[in-house]
């Protein structure tokens, strides 16, 4: 088994040029929304919008304005899967289609998925939707492939001022410690990392660099997995049908003839 | 951004429409009238066995509805025995922490032992001449077992369907365990309504047509209960419910419950009002499970 | 007894939580059960013109430097 591989994305670098999502675009050969019709969101430059079955990368523009346009600053952020250490997508998956790859990355296989979207509910942040093209659910393999053939992921390798950078999860995460420590000491307080320790999920083997909250970025600020319900919600179902199987024995059972008359 | 009820806010919903709702609606009809059904085959009275039969003939109808609808429910219907076998190795597959996989699999074993008291009532209303068929149902030993397990199956396949919403992390569904309670609960009270209608469409007059009105009446008592939990326990995520939706489920408890409890309770011995209350129970079933359904959609990050 | 009934009941419902919630980085397929071939397929969606509307004739006749160019790779 290789070493857990994963990408830190440094958000104060980003410059909003999606090169990532155009690179991740050719390599997996994904289409455009709409066939390519000219879809602007109209309130921002982010016009993706969202990760789903065929945006794996998507460029977060959070524009922080006052009303009057005199302070503020631009807040952009490369989202990607996560590649979640406990995944809640892996485990919902009902066909096995998900499966966790030599890497301790998370990729779905798009023979074996039959589309029953389970795993796009079951993800904590949002990332998988379902691929119009192959009907399946589809998202971020982390570059699979390339991985296989010794290749760095599409995205860390286009983009341009090294938000995105690749590599064994134990160096990214202290090269994230590090220039967070960089950052506070040149004055930015904010900085912290999302995602690197074993808090979250176990560990996100995409974890990322913010100077502001989680939701301001539109990530959770406390992602569980789904299978926290499981035990209680089964109790509760059993209870439910214990009191109604009570009542049924109430009803139902042998009772004195007479009581039983309709009014006509 | 205002403040995050919570952390399912920024998931991604799942195409799970109007085929759901009707899914629920079917399987849900389909577990309750068996439950009934072949509760009062083991412990009723023997002149309401026609009800017990009645039971499994509407079971079996709806659980065929409700396995087309999970089907073609399905983004590649072509695949759906992939829940059943890996496609890759050909060993069978069962998770038993995935509900979507260990329900797949409770569908499967509950329409074989609905299957077999659906021979069982066939052979006694003489629809079938095969007469070991007639074994299938108490008070023989085998029909004792196969109601006995039957029922344990019907009861498994009316809770899951709200444990899957529950082991997901979509706003509502995951941010409660009791909707697996209530939607299994509610699914006892709309089949109870289902075979009291046909009892009074039909003119019956067994002694188990009130038994049916009185069950109703309790376990819809039951379900507003549980309601009343789900929303307490929801908390501040309970505001989702202040929009059309909130409103729509006050029409289901209103027509669903509140009204057929109180016509009940009015003029009990009538069979019009129980054959008009029972409709509304139903109408009432199929609006509750639209808004559970539905009101996490319009939520994206 | 009733410890022994208590114990039993944790040990259900320990058995019943995913083995995806107490895995660890590297530790190994989690929830996985290992429903895979030899290879592992991944780009069923790639069809970069899905959808996308035609406007010209779907194949147009090859200009001559072109058919050239084609028929000498082959």
């Amino acid at each position: 088994m290789a070493e857990p591989m994963g990408f830190f994305t440094d958000t104060t670098v980003c410059i909003g040029c999606k090169a990532c999502e155009v690179a991740c675009k050719q390599w997996n050969q994904l289409p455009s929304p709409e066939g390519g019709a000219n879809t602007m969101s109209g309130d921002s430059y982010d016009n993706t919008r969202k990760l789903d079955g065929i945006n794996w990368r998507h460029v977060k523009f959070v524009e922080q304005f006052s009303e009057d346009r005199v302070g503020g600053r631009w807040l952009l952020m490369s989202d990607v899967c996560k590649h979640c250490v406990r995944a809640g997508c892996l485990e919902v998956c009902p066909t096995n289609a998900i499966i966790r790859t030599e890497f301790d990355t998370v990729v779905i296989q798009s023979d074996v998925c039959n589309g029953c979207g389970a795993c796009v509910a079951g993800c904590p942040f949002g990332v998988i939707d379902i691929n119009p093209v192959s009907k399946t659910a589809q998202k971020c393999t982390l570059c699979y492939d390339r991985l296989q053939a010794g290749m760095e992921p599409a995205c860390s390798k286009a983009c341009p001022t090294d938000s995105i950078q690749f590599g064994p999860v134990r160096e990214l995460r202290e090269r994230g410690a590090k220039r967070v420590s960089q950052l506070n000491d040149g004055g930015e307080s904010r900085a912290y990392l999302y995602g690197a320790d074993e808090k979250m999920l176990g560990g996100l083997n995409s974890f990322f660099l913010l100077v502001d909250k989680p939701e301001v970025y539109g990530l959770p600020p406390d992602p569980k997995l789904p299978s926290r319900n499981l035990v209680p919600a089964s109790m509760f179902s059993a209870l439910g049908a214990l009191l109604v199987a009570l009542i049924g024995v109430f009803s139902f059972r042998e009772r004195r003839s007479g009581e039983g008359e309709d009014r006509p | 951004m205002s403040e995050i009820a919570s952390s399912t806010w920024f998931t991604t919903a799942p195409h799970w429409g109007w085929l759901i709702v009707f899914y629920y609606l079917f399987g849900g009809l389909a577990a309750g009238s068996y439950f009934i059904a072949a509760l009062i085959d083991l412990i009723g009275r023997r002149e309401d066995r026609p009800i017990a039969r009645m039971g499994y003939f509407v079971a079996i109808p709806c659980l065929m509805v409700s396995g087309v609808l999970l089907l073609v429910d399905l983004y590649r219907p072509d695949r759906f025995w992939h829940l059943f076998l890996q496609s890759n190795t050909m060993r069978p597959i069962f998770q038993y922490w995935a509900p979507m996989s260990i329900g797949s699999w409770g569908i499967i074993v509950f329409s074989l032992f609905a299957l077999l008291s659906f021979l069982a009532a066939l052979a006694e209303s003489r629809h079938l001449s095969w007469g070991w068929a007639g074994h299938l149902r108490p008070p023989s030993i085998v029909g004792r077992v196969i109601a006995v397990l039957g029922i344990l199956m019907a009861m498994y396949v009316a809770g899951y369907a709200g444990v899957l919403l529950a082991v997901t992390n979509r706003p509502l569904w995951s941010d409660t365990p009791l909707l697996g309670m209530l939607l299994g609960v509610s699914a006892m009270s709309i089949s109870a309504s289902l075979l009291l209608l046909i009892a009074r469409w039909r003119g019956l007059k067994f002694p188990g047509v009130r038994s049916l009105d009185r069950f109703d009446s309790w376990v819809i008592g039951l379900t507003l209960l549980v309601l009343v939990a789900v929303i307490v326990s929801l908390g501040s995520v309970a505001r989702v419910w202040l929009s059309l939706w909130g409103a729509l489920l006050l029409v289901a408890v209103l027509v669903g419950m509140i009204v057929p409890l109180f016509m009940r309770w009015r003029s009990a011995r009538s069979a019009q009002t129980s054959a008009l209350a029972a409709v509304m129970v139903l109408i009432g079933g199929f609006i509750l499970r639209t808004v559970i359904v539905f009101t996490q959609q319009g939520i994206q990050p | 007894m009733r410890s022994v009934c208590l114990a039993s009941v944790a040990i259900v419902l320990a058995a019943c939580t995913s083995p995806e919630s107490t895995r660890t980085r590297g530790g190994g397929p989690g929830a996985d059960i290992g429903n895979r071939g030899s290879e592992v397929m991944m780009h069923e969606g790639s069809k970069p013109f899905h959808g996308t509307p035609v406007k010209q004739p779907a194949q147009p006749p090859p200009l001559d430097s072109a058919s050239q160019a084609d028929r000498l790779s082959r």
